[in-house]
């Protein structure tokens, strides 16, 4: 029976066979009624929880540029053999490359300054929601302490080696005090976020991989402003910034607007 | 216009249209962000490099989604990659218990895709055309080249599966599942 409605709910809403079935439902009996609703429900949330993903933000963008380096109509061969000439000077190619790059890497650095990007507008704006949100709903910790190396360890623990990084707590000023930490999802990933306290007021700080949203690994640090539409929002300050060294992680402090102090002492790792 | 910028805008036109749905049906594929992005990428240029010979108004999806399928089927054949996907799905439900809290919850956020992982290839495939590209069995069946009755089959045992799965992620004490359709 059950099988039988799971089969008729995955018809088009205009099969003829499903168009009977529902006029007969009217005359069937209530436990037909209930199990057909309940399998409708269990498809439509299946349906919903799978959209429930977001692409990276620059996907669009890259696919639009994948044209540029490809021509139309030029399709690989089925077998992706390569010719030797062609795979001779790649070689060829990839030994000057090389060369070239061990020979820069030895050498002295220019001393040319280098101006850090600023990291995407759309991209921050969803880092700020996201965050303030979980800053906002103070979520449980899963290791209440204010020792940093006993919270360090604990979330260490926790997340083993999901994170391309260490997990890592600032030095922060003496008058911020450590209330804990919990390892939570934020964006595509995993995320760790410490919650502290000055003067009776919280601060929540948090760590992940850039991966998490396509961010640059490397990006001016900002203070992004949340927009007119999220003012609710007005009354937090973030910061944000990237991970020494090299961008391997980026951090989100979050603290209120109206204290004394400046929240963004925990940015200075 | 020339030829190649006429290519261009239709091309453009299918990124605009199709490039967030592929990308989903693709995460929800292979569990994985980064994988994803490349298969829809793949996907794209494959797209682009045979787009003059897709002249079928109204079918631009189905034949994106079925270079989607292709390709992702190409990229199974790269064992390593497949080992990696289960090593991590397993890892996440095999940790020791002390922190059985902590894992709950990240458990909880990626269920679906865990449940999803653990179905295999045919199973998983088959029921996201049904459940995410929003084939009729009858067309997902033509699309794979397989009897109707075995698409009911697949995507009647997946749903069974993922029931399963949900059971177990709320229920940690429960015993083994006796699933045969996981990896």
């Amino acid at each position: 029976m059950l099988a039988r409605l799971q089969e008729l709910a995955l018809m088009p809403t205009d099969d003829p066979e499903r168009m009977r079935f529902v006029a007969e439902l009217v005359s069937a009996d209530e436990e037909t009624r209930a199990c057909w609703a309940a399998v409708l429900e269990e498809d439509n949330a299946l349906r919903i929880a799978l959209q429930r993903t977001e692409p990276p933000v620059d996907l669009l963008e890259k696919l639009q540029k994948l044209p540029d380096a490809n021509t139309a109509g030029k399709k690989r061969s089925a077998s992706f053999s390569i010719p030797w000439p062609v795979a001779a000077a790649a070689v060829l190619g990839v030994l000057a490359i090389g060369g070239y790059l061990i020979w820069n890497v030895y050498q002295p650095p220019k001393g040319h300054f280098v101006q850090l990007p600023k990291a995407p507008a759309e991209i921050v704006g969803r880092i700020t929601s996201l965050t303030i949100a979980d800053y906002l709903a103070a979520p449980p910790l899963d290791v209440a302490s204010s020792d940093p190396k006993t919270v360090t360890a604990s979330l260490q623990a926790r997340v083993g080696d999901k994170m391309p990084f260490p997990v890592i707590l600032p030095a922060a000023p003496t008058d911020f005090h450590l209330q804990g930490g919990s390892i939570l999802t934020l964006g595509s990933g995993l995320a760790v976020y410490t919650a502290w306290m000055h003067n009776g007021h919280r601060y929540a700080l948090f760590q992940f991989p850039p991966a998490n949203f396509s961010m640059p690994k490397e990006f001016m640090r900002e203070e992004p402003q949340p927009s007119p539409a999220q003012s609710a929002l007005a009354t937090y300050r973030l910061a944000l910034w990237p991970g020494k060294p090299g961008g391997i992680c980026t951090w989100v402090a979050i603290g209120e607007r109206s204290t004394d102090h400046d929240p963004f002492s925990l940015s200075t790792y | 216009m020339s030829g190649r910028d006429s290519l261009r805008v239709r091309y453009e036109a299918l990124v605009q249209a199709h490039a967030v749905d592929l990308h989903r049906f693709a995460y929800r594929l292979t569990g994985k962000m980064d994988a994803a992005q490349d298969l829809v990428q793949e996907t794209f240029l494959e797209a682009w490099r045979s787009i003059g010979s897709q002249s079928e108004p109204g079918k631009e999806l189905a034949w994106l989604f079925s270079i989607l399928r292709h390709r992702w089927a190409h990229q199974r054949r790269d064992s390593s990659r497949r080992i990696q996907t289960r090593d991590d799905s397993e890892q996440l439900h095999q940790q020791p218990s002390p922190e059985a809290a902590v894992l709950d919850r990240m458990i909880h956020t990626e269920r679906l895709q865990s449940a999803l992982d653990a179905l295999d290839p045919p199973f998983r495939e088959t029921f996201l055309m049904v459940f995410m590209q929003g084939l009729t069995c009858k067309e997902t069946a033509d699309a794979l080249g397989v009897p109707l009755g075995t698409v009911l089959s697949r995507v009647s045992r997946a749903k069974e599966a993922m029931r399963k799965s949900f059971r177990k992620g709320k229920q940690r004490s429960a015993s083994p599942s006796s699933e045969t359709m996981g990896k």
